[in-house]
């Protein structure tokens, strides 16, 4: 398949599924549950516009199902497209943000956020996301490290170190945040047990402008970076020969993966495999270019999590499962297939 | 007469990992010019390559391409200048041929990597240079050794550069391949007045390939002229 032929198939896919997006998005909003049962809305925007945002339907649809919605896309198109890039930059398709240990130091942050109770108050809504990014940050740096001490030399990076390190930092901050639960009063451990299994629960429009800002400007700084990220198929070394600045490059788009990780589990929780699975059916649709596959990628995880979420919320009404189980439910077996493919062709 | 600057000028270089390996080194090539180097294992080849290639860092001395001193430009500057093939073939083996050539325009790409009819054209004219057109696109996976070395060629040819750094080219090549690869690079020098620097192993073979052999052994690095007398004639 020729290049112009797969950019083609690539806009096409995306269009499609952004499509789909919408519709998901709107069906989100439509269904909800009610006295254990679930209601279908079809009729949820024009009711909104002739109720105002004063009655407490009004106020479920604005304020708990259309946040929710909204948070899903986002939580799905940030962990997509971090893994996207680390898979990328290790050249493993095993490389999640999760293999990584960046969602750990993420989680491990808000963990230690929500032990101070006084802090996460109806003004400290911001600390969330700030917390999971500095812990992903953390997270990333400490990987990147480790690797690097345990790199080719010269100081560079290898990428089984990189790997190794990220399993090391993951164990860490997982003992760490069971070390802090422990000590959770039942209702805190309940709440925050929820989210740690990837739960999309309540969020504030305010909190989902900061998160998707920040977003935004991670896409477009990866989106430049995409032809320079395309040559990371030939190799470091082969990267340098035709131009980029390959240890730098690798760095930044590894900070900016956990800017993206961070972003997403301050949001959704410890929500795995999104960055897994996404990226794979992505590139078997349109190909490795990241110039076309970033948005692809954005628009594909968003429609994941955003169809998990609902089904999520919908399947034992009027309790709500953590997303995070569905999306394990789709990623294991992925990623014993991934595994499997993996073992044949020899790897090690 | 006309005087022909140098493409490429090496004063007093000095190169290693840390500590120098090689020390005042010195040459010059002209335009369309070949130049194989050659040495046992350890003599510091490959290093050599790679510090002329701004892989590794220049540790003394001066290296100008087209009269510009190589330490003085940024990596997508020096891109367009030197193409650079490395022994180790790291490439992605999922990619095809022609989405591997067009890696060879990364350096001439603006802010967003969108290829124009300039980078479309430089892809097809060293596709078709390499006698690749056919196989644009089949897998990397998918061709031979010899084919997929062209490919990677293809790709340095896609860079528009006049100068050419391959380390060790035809090495993991049976001797057919080996004489249609050093076939091409021949007809590349004619066609394109591309300037060559290769490691290469085989001392015949790099008398027989190329105008001038620098040869690096405990002594330091001297060059030899690779006179007809030196040449031995094509095999088969």
């Amino acid at each position: 398949m020729s290049a112009s032929v797969r950019t083609r198939r690539s806009m096409a896919w995306t269009l499609g599924l952004a499509l789909l997006l919408l519709l998901a998005t709107w069906l989100s909003i439509a269904l909800g549950s009610l006295r254990g049962g679930v209601v279908f809305e079809p009729g949820w925007l024009s009711s909104l516009t002739a109720d105002g945002d004063g009655s407490l339907h009004a106020k479920v649809l604005l304020f708990w199902r259309a946040p929710r919605a909204v948070a899903s896309i986002i939580v799905g198109a940030c962990l997509a497209v971090a893994g996207l890039v680390l898979q990328g930059l290790t050249r493993n398709p095993l490389a999640d943000p999760y293999l990584l240990g960046i969602s750990g130091g993420a989680g491990l942050a808000v963990v230690l956020l929500h032990a101070l109770p006084a802090l996460v108050v109806d003004s400290g809504w911001w600390l969330v996301p700030i917390a999971a990014f500095t812990g992903a940050q953390g997270a990333g740096l400490l990987v990147l490290g480790i690797g690097r001490s345990w790199g080719t030399g010269g100081g560079r990076l290898s990428v089984l170190g990189l790997l190794l390190a990220g399993i090391v930092v993951n164990a860490f901050c997982a003992a760490l945040m069971s070390f802090l639960l422990v000590r959770f009063d039942p209702f805190r451990l309940r709440i925050t047990t929820l989210w740690l299994a990837g739960g999309i629960g309540f969020t504030r429009w305010e909190q989902l402008m900061l998160v998707a800002l920040l977003a935004l400007a991670a896409w477009i700084y990866l989106r430049i970076s995409a032809h320079r990220l395309n040559a990371f198929a030939l190799g470091t070394t082969g990267a340098v020969a035709v131009g980029v600045d390959a240890h730098r490059l690798l760095h930044r788009a590894a900070l900016v993966s956990s800017l993206l990780t961070g972003l997403g589990v301050s949001l959704g929780g410890l929500l795995g495999y999104v960055g897994l699975i996404v990226p794979h059916v992505v590139r078997r649709l349109a190909g490795s270019d990241f110039r076309s596959t970033l948005l692809l990628t954005a628009v594909a995880g968003g429609l994941l999590v955003a169809v998990a979420d609902t089904v999520a919320r919908l399947a034992l009404a009027p309790e709500e499962l953590p997303v995070g189980v569905l999306t394990a439910l789709i990623g294991c077996p992925v990623l014993l297939l991934l595994l499997r493919v993996q073992l044949r062709r020899g790897a090690p | 007469m006309s005087h022909t600057p140098p493409t490429l000028e090496v004063a007093d270089l000095s190169c290693g990992h840390g500590a120098a390996l090689l020390s005042q080194v010195s040459f010059s090539l002209s335009r369309g010019e070949a130049l194989a180097i050659v040495g046992p294992n350890g003599a510091g080849k490959t290093t050599l390559l790679r510090t002329l290639a701004g892989q590794l860092p220049l540790l003394g001395g001066t290296i100008r391409v087209d009269g510009v001193d190589l330490t003085r430009l940024s990596a997508i500057q020096r891109a367009r200048r030197v193409a650079f093939l490395s022994q180790d073939d790291a490439v992605d083996p999922g990619l095809t041929v022609e989405e591997l050539v067009q890696l060879g325009r990364t350096p001439h790409l603006g802010l967003w990597g969108r290829p124009g009819p300039r980078d479309d054209n430089a892809v097809g004219q060293a596709l078709s240079a390499c006698q690749l057109t056919e196989l644009a696109h089949r897998g990397l996976d998918h061709i031979s050794g010899g084919e997929r070395q062209r490919a990677r060629i293809a790709m340095t040819l896609a860079q528009q550069t006049a100068l050419l750094l391959l380390d060790e080219p035809v090495t993991h090549l049976d001797l057919r391949r080996r004489m249609e690869l050093f076939e091409l690079l021949s007809s590349l020098r004619e066609q394109r007045q591309l300037t060559l620097l290769m490691v290469l192993h085989d001392l015949p073979e790099a008398y027989r390939e190329a105008d001038r052999v620098l040869v690096l052994g405990e002594a330091g690095a001297s060059l030899v002229p690779a006179s007809p007398e030196h040449r031995i004639p094509p095999l088969g």
